[in-house]
């Protein structure tokens, strides 16, 4: 696993579409679980409703963290920095990429669909810091350290 | 899973292009549906007569016009050529009257976003596909 590269981080952050994402409201972490997509340089995009908490925690703190992961597999995490979408052709990239994310799995109906049009916002994520857990190795204990560092 | 191989419109989010696109792939991914997104009232039924596809999905308020849903379904009713495309409203609004004139101006079904499921709502209009054949 030590091998494991952006690339490969890259193509199993396409093949999923849940996030586990963390905001702050003063000294209070909240953490919340997002429908995401992410661009070929490893930004994260997501939407939610304009007046909910994360968006007001961010507005006010852009710092975020997120991870994503499966097991048997990796989990990556994040730190990063979040901000409205407000470019149209950038929008429009984000939402047909976020409905590829919310159609890979044919159950899946995320809240955010349930928002009226209009009443929700694009969120970008750049990330500043990622980190990658190897959860491939099942044995009971570890010589080395599990974690990789990707460079950005 | 029959494919019917059938073009759709989908009219119904002019204010709400997210729920449009997913809506689009999801009728691609799991029906093989062709969907085609229109972005205002004019688009809408230029595409419908170009194509004459086989169901038209409409919102019933539409941001870019004044016109709207209602509009819809009595021009394509009105018209000889269109009136035997299936029309199936798609929409936030539940009071009895709007389903009631939707209905009388010739729309096949009507669904309210908040009481039904994407899954049913793709069943329902296969259901529509497979009856007319």
């Amino acid at each position: 696993m030590n091998n494991i590269t952006k690339q490969d981080v890259l193509s199993f952050l396409k093949d999923h579409y849940l996030m586990q994402i963390a905001t702050v409201s003063g000294d209070q972490p909240g953490v919340s679980v997002m429908l995401y997509t992410v661009d070929d340089d490893m930004n994260f995009y997501f939407g939610t409703h304009k007046d909910s908490f994360k968006i007001k925690n961010l507005l006010a703190n852009p710092k975020v963290s997120a991870v994503v992961w499966e097991f048997g597999k990796i989990q990556v995490q994040i730190n990063g920095s979040a901000s409205p979408v407000e470019d149209s052709s950038e929008q429009a990239e984000a939402m047909e990429k976020l409905a590829d994310s919310a159609t890979m799995n044919s159950d899946f109906w995320p809240p955010l669909f349930r928002i009226k049009g209009g009443d929700y916002i694009l969120m970008k994520i750049k990330p500043n810091w990622m980190r990658v857990l190897d959860l491939t190795n099942n044995t009971i204990r570890q010589e080395e350290s599990p974690f990789i560092e990707i460079k950005l | 899973m029959e494919n019917t191989n059938k073009k759709i419109v989908i009219l119904l989010n002019d204010n709400d292009a997210l729920m449009s696109l997913v809506c689009k792939k999801k009728f691609q991914k799991e029906e093989g549906w062709d969907s085609i997104i229109t972005n205002n009232y004019d688009e809408a039924i230029n595409k419908i007569k170009e194509i004459r596809p086989d169901i038209v999905l409409t919102n019933i308020i539409l941001k870019s016009t004044e016109k709207n849903g209602f509009d819809l379904i009595s021009e394509i009713r009105s018209s000889k050529d269109l009136d035997k495309i299936n029309i199936v409203v798609f929409t936030e609004l539940g009071q009895d009257s709007d389903i009631e004139k939707a209905k009388m101006l010739g729309a096949n079904e009507y669904y309210i976003k908040s009481q039904i499921t994407i899954r049913d709502l793709i069943d329902k209009v296969k259901n529509i596909l497979l009856e007319q054949k």
